[in-house]
């Protein structure tokens, strides 16, 4: 059980009397130890908190408070799960009464507006208890209209729409409503089609009302008819409609993906059901990020810009943190949007590059992305401005980026907060990096950037940077600094420790960059001074270095002086063991030299140890568990 | 009355030398010409025509030529010269065919010294021959049956048992696949002895007295000190099994186990991969633990059914130079490579490296003229991107010897090459290598010969590549005579214009060199590369 959940159930047994405890022990277990990933264990903890309020008639705050909260929990997790809403209502209607029920029902709605049976519990509720209230009720029907009126299966709603304007007596609203209705694909469409039929018979003589003429209806709702037909052969196939816990049949989730090709593409479909039909799709695949990216991508192409954003950040609540491509693909579009709208967009993309940077504390594009953005609008410069004032702003963005990165490693609060909070030990070789591309590329100083680099490399969190190191790479070479790149290569490994793959295709390209770069004389030079015989000679001894990232020069150059080689190696990789062996061996010597004087008796080493087994090394605890 | 030689030979003669001539490394040509001529050569006596004798010795030649590795048929040859009685000749065939293989062959010094043993009469030549071959494949897993040559001759021609001892004492210490035939011959000859004195002929004196406790010079009786000294060597002979049997089983059962071919396959013959790995851990091995006498000949060994795989000639050379720099050696072993592996790009690479660093001028140079050769001067045509690579990186840096005329000649190779657009590989790297020979072309000769030939040119599969407009802008970008300001004009208003008429991924890549250097002309690039955002770029 993480944090969170053992927070929240000792939160719900807050305050409850020891008797009372001891009396439900059973309940108490299950608000312990319930699994929210597990639909049977949720069940459980709801129905043995309903059973409390039918043990207590008439219980003590404390505990009403504390069956609220188990509802408020599951609810909060699982917004969707509208059956736990209705009976919350059921459970809040006898703790509290009948206001206090009809709240339950307006937040349902709130929380999960796309619920047919919520907005109907919510509007029976509503229209039952204050049927005065005229004006509110219309209202919740109109917006609700939007929300749910779409639905194929939608008719309960209209039913109650047109009964309820029925009685209110006006004819305007219930034309308005039918004008509606005779477009929507819905199940039960040819009941309204003899219901708006004898509507408009009764309501001929009423010039003022612009009723559809009988052949219009007809023809409206022969193309509705066609519509429900194509409609048809995708809703029949939808077995669950309702959000659960778990996985979705894989069939099921064919049927929406085929659903919504066939909405996005049919021109038949009018946006308003298109989003409908996205809107009930992810009422059951709410996990499933191919079907945000599908959602998001239709409504960017729709073009209203609050509502992809709107899509956009419903989608990344939604979806579980280890899927990214949707995270990906908003920042793509808030960036692209900058261009045209800038000031709405801006701080939303501060705002979600910070969110993420907490949510991938690892990742460092975050922190690049937002450096990149920041330089393009608050340090930014065009080819237009003298050549004087775009310095100016190069000037003042590396001194803003030291004066951050130096307000970091000195913990000091002198930074800009926007980019202190996106920074940690993980990202922080993004920002030098940044540094240093501005001192080289766009100040053009040499000796500087120099500086920086040996002033950085010494940093803890540089050691591990592969993009540092590699940038520091780049600028040896494009400097054409020989002495630099050549014991740059020689530290690899040991000093710059970056993934082997890395070191290989380094030192292969270090390889053709001193072939291609150095002139032959200048190489027999080096050869003849006698350079390359303690250091590395690039042209013979790289490729030990490949694949081997510890090898240095040192060890073989002191010729006959070399280390006493390892002869525990028996042929498995990791596998040692003490071989017996003859301490003054004369294999090496030729039978000749003793001719006349016979060799000495052979000493031994491990001799005992020849039946012993083999001794395991572990290396990976050795060399890396223990020396991180 | 010899008869002449065309009489000797008749039609089939000149199909099979043609067909020799014509596939030279065809092995099994060569095997036909051969039999065909030795046929006509039967009986063998030393009333042989003697040009169908120099024939035979010319087409042996030729073989060992294309074939240096050939072990059997080097004897062969040696055999034929024996059978007639040309000893002299024999030695040379002999002595030639050990060079080709760095004396390091077991069965050539086998087959050779049992004929010496015949007809050398002489022991100090003799035994030279046997000690010289002891220097060289003494240490063979195989090799018992040299040792039991050398012992048995060593029997027949010396007096007195010191030499005798002091050899099988040596090989006692031999990881070798019959080790436990001379422990016997050893502990037989410990029973042999019937003499406190005797016991200095497997001992030194000194250790006697002091680890047997036996004085050989003492006036101690002798009878029980004799039987207390063969109790102690006894000792120490099982002592010196148990490492030696434990020495040879680890490598039996590890490697040589798994080794089945021991002789040099032609061409066609494909190893299979378990024994080519099995080499490749057995080397391993050796050099980790062994002692470097046994590495060498190791190697050498895995020549013979390996030739043709460039690993072992790269791991021959590579570990020639790190255990003793011995860069020479390396060399040879590499043009040998060179010669009989399939793959030769990677050698040729390292061979070049070895000559230069040598100063072998004008051996490098013949290398550099027989490849262009065998690409008929037209190397830039390759498919092999990494022998066209190093030909041009080689020959670019030792431009100083005068057989190539540097750049400009360099320049045209590779737009040579670079015009294959899609149908070479490496383009891309080409191009990148380029780029960054920062010491040799300018920014300027770069731009004109390269990048606006390929604009002008119109080639469409490095101008709607990604690649190709990264490398433009970064060159510009990078380049160290120009400002920030003269490099971020020319990408934004030089570059950028070229680019909007491209596909979408050439699009794509200027704008991501836009967002990493130059975040502040985001907006101008999208602008020039076409009004709108392009939708394959949000979808993407």
């Amino acid at each position: 059980m993480n944090n969170k959940a053992e927070a929240e159930s000792s939160d719900v047994l807050k305050g409850l009397e020891v008797g009372f405890l001891k009396d439900n022990n059973e309940w108490v277990k299950i608000v312990k130890g319930v699994n929210w990933e597990d639909t049977a264990s949720l069940d459980s903890l709801i129905k043995s908190t309903e059973q409390l309020v039918l043990k207590y008639i008439n219980p003590n705050q404390t505990i009403k408070r504390s069956i609220q909260k188990v509802f408020e929990n599951a609810l909060g997790r699982y917004p969707l799960l509208f059956g736990y809403w209705k009976r919350f209502t059921a459970v809040q209607y006898q703790l509290h009464g009948l206001n206090r029920s009809i709240d339950v029902l307006s937040r349902a709605v709130d929380a999960f507006p796309h619920s047919l049976e919520l907005w109907c519990d919510y509007l029976n509720v509503l229209i039952a208890n204050n049927p005065n209230e005229v004006d509110k009720i219309r209202i919740n029907f109109q917006i609700s209209k939007d929300l749910v009126g779409n639905q194929f299966f939608s008719h309960p709603f209209w039913d109650r729409y047109i009964e309820f304007e029925e009685k209110q007596a006006r004819p305007d609203n219930l034309l308005a409503i039918y004008k509606t209705l005779s477009h929507i694909p819905l199940h039960q469409y040819s009941r309204y089609y003899t219901a708006y039929k004898s509507f408009a018979h009764e309501n001929a003589s009423q010039a003022d009302l612009e009723i559809d003429t009988e052949d219009e209806i007809d023809r409206i709702f022969a193309t509705t008819q066609s519509l429900v037909n194509s409609v048809w052969k995708f809703e029949s196939q939808i077995s669950q409609s309702y959000f659960n816990l778990g996985p979705v049949p894989q069939k099921e989730l064919d049927n929406w993906n085929n659903y919504l090709t066939f909405a996005v593409e049919s021109e038949l479909v009018s946006a308003s059901l298109k989003k409908s039909i996205f809107e009930r799709c992810l009422i059951p695949c709410q996990y499933y990020e191919h079907f945000w990216l599908r959602y998001t991508s239709w409504m960017e192409s729709a073009g209203d810009f609050e509502g992809v954003l709107e899509t956009y950040q419903k989608g990344i609540s939604a979806v579980p943190l280890n899927l990214r491509k949707l995270r990906q693909k908003y920042l793509e579009f808030l960036k692209l949007s900058l261009r045209k709208n800038k000031d709405r967009t801006l701080e939303t993309y501060f705002q979600t590059l910070d969110e993420f940077s907490r949510i991938y504390p690892q990742d460092g594009t975050f922190l690049r992305e937002f450096v990149a953005v920041l330089k393009r609008f608050e340090f930014g410069s065009s080819l237009s401005q003298t050549d004087q004032e775009i310095l100016r702003q190069q000037r003042s963005f590396v001194a803003y980026l030291e004066k951050n990165i130096r307000a970091f490693i000195r913990k000091a609060q002198d930074g800009d907060v926007r980019l202190q909070n996106l920074i940690s030990n993980t990202t922080l070789p993004v920002l030098v990096i940044e540094l240093i591309k501005a001192t080289y590329y766009n100040m053009k100083n040499t000796t500087q950037t120099r500086a920086l680099f040996s002033e950085f490399e010494k940093l803890p969190q540089l050691k591990f940077a592969t993009s540092f190191w590699l940038l520091y790479y780049k600028f040896l070479k494009a400097t054409i600094d020989l002495n630099g790149l050549e014991s740059f290569v020689n530290r690899l490994g040991t000093e710059i420790q970056i993934p082997v793959l890395i070191i290989n295709d380094i030192i292969s390209d270090f390889k053709s960059f001193f072939i291609t770069n150095v002139q032959l004389s200048a190489y027999e030079q080096e050869v003849f001074e006698g350079r390359y015989n303690a250091g590395l000679d690039p042209l013979v001894d790289l490729d030990y270095k490949v694949n081997n990232p510890l090898w240095t020069k040192e060890q073989t150059a002191k010729g006959g002086n070399r280390l006493r080689k390892e002869k525990k190696d028996n042929g498995h990789p990791g596998l040692y063991f003490e071989k017996p062996t003859v301490s003054n061996t004369l294999i090496e010597n030729h039978s000749k030299t003793f001719a006349n004087n016979p060799p000495p008796l052979p000493t031994f080493k491990n001799l005992e140890k020849v039946n012993k087994s083999a001794l395991h090394r572990d290396y990976l605890t050795t060399d890396y568990l223990q020396s991180v | 009355m010899d008869e002449s030689l065309e009489d000797l030979l008749d039609d089939k003669f000149g199909v099979l030398s043609l067909n020799v001539s014509q596939s030279p490394l065809a092995l099994g040509n060569w095997v036909d010409l051969l039999n065909y001529l030795l046929e006509k050569a039967h009986p063998l006596n030393k009333r042989i025509n003697p040009q169908l004798l120099e024939l035979i010795r010319h087409t042996y030649g030729s073989l060992f030529t294309y074939f240096p590795l050939l072990e059997n048929y080097s004897v062969d040859c040696a055999l034929l010269e024996y059978k007639l009685g040309n000893v002299k000749e024999m030695h040379a065939v002999f002595t030639a065919a050990l060079q080709r293989h760095n004396n390091s062959s077991l069965l050539l010094w086998l087959e050779y010294l049992k004929l010496c043993n015949e007809v050398v009469t002489n022991h100090k030549q003799l035994f030279r021959k046997y000690e010289l071959a002891e220097s060289h494949v003494g240490l063979h897993f195989y090799s018992g049956e040299f040792w039991e040559l050398y012992l048995e001759q060593i029997k027949l021609r010396c007096t007195g048992h010191r030499r005798y001892l002091a050899v099988l004492r040596k090989v006692l210490e031999v990881p070798a696949y019959s080790y436990s035939k001379f422990f016997a011959l050893w502990l037989h000859a410990i029973d042999e002895i019937k003499d406190v004195k005797q016991l200095t002929l497997m001992a030194p004196e000194l250790e006697i007295h002091r680890k047997i406790k036996v004085r050989v010079r003492g006036r101690e009786r002798k009878g029980p000190q004799l039987q207390e000294g063969k109790k102690a060597l006894r000792k120490f002979t099982k002592e010196l099994y148990m490492v030696t049997q434990h020495r040879v089983l680890e490598i039996y059962n590890l490697f040589e186990i798994n080794i089945k071919t021991h002789f040099y396959c032609s061409a066609e013959t494909l190893i299979e991969k378990s024994e080519i790995t099995a080499w490749s851990r057995y080397l391993d091995f050796s050099v980790e633990n062994g002692v470097d006498e046994l590495t060498h000949l190791n190697f050498q060994r895995a020549l013979l059914p390996l030739a043709h795989y460039e690993m072992i000639w790269l791991k021959f050379a590579a570990w020639l130079i790190e255990n003793s720099q011995d860069y020479l050696t390396s060399k040879n072993v590499l043009s040998l490579g060179l010669q009989l592996s399939h793959k030769k790009a990677k050698i040729l690479e390292k061979l070049c490296g070895l000559l230069i660093k040598l100063g072998k001028q004008e051996e490098l140079v013949l290398l550099f003229q027989q490849t262009q050769a065998a690409f008929d001067d037209k190397i830039e045509e390759t498919d092999d991107f990494e022998l066209f690579m190093d030909y041009f990186q080689f020959t670019l840096f030792v431009e100083k010897w005068g057989h190539r005329e540097a750049e400009g000649v360099a320049m045209n190779i590779l737009r040579k090459r670079l015009s294959y657009g899609g149908n070479k590989k490496g383009q891309e790297e080409l191009l990148h290598l380029v780029c960054q020979m920062y010491a040799r072309f300018s920014r300027e000769v770069l731009e004109e010969q390269i990048f606006r030939l390929i604009i002008d040119e119109d080639w469409s599969y490095y101008l709607d590549s990604a690649k190709f407009w990264y490398e433009y802008c970064n060159r510009v970008w990078t380049d160290q005579e120009t400002s920030y300001l003269e490099n971020r004009r020319y990408i934004v208003q030089k570059i950028l214009p070229l680019v909007s008429k491209r596909s979408a991924n050439a699009k794509q890549s200027v704008i991501s060199f836009c967002e990493t250097y130059m975040p502040e002309d985001v907006d101008v690039c999208y602008d020039t590369l076409g009004g709108d955002l392009p939708a394959q770029l949000i979808s993407r």
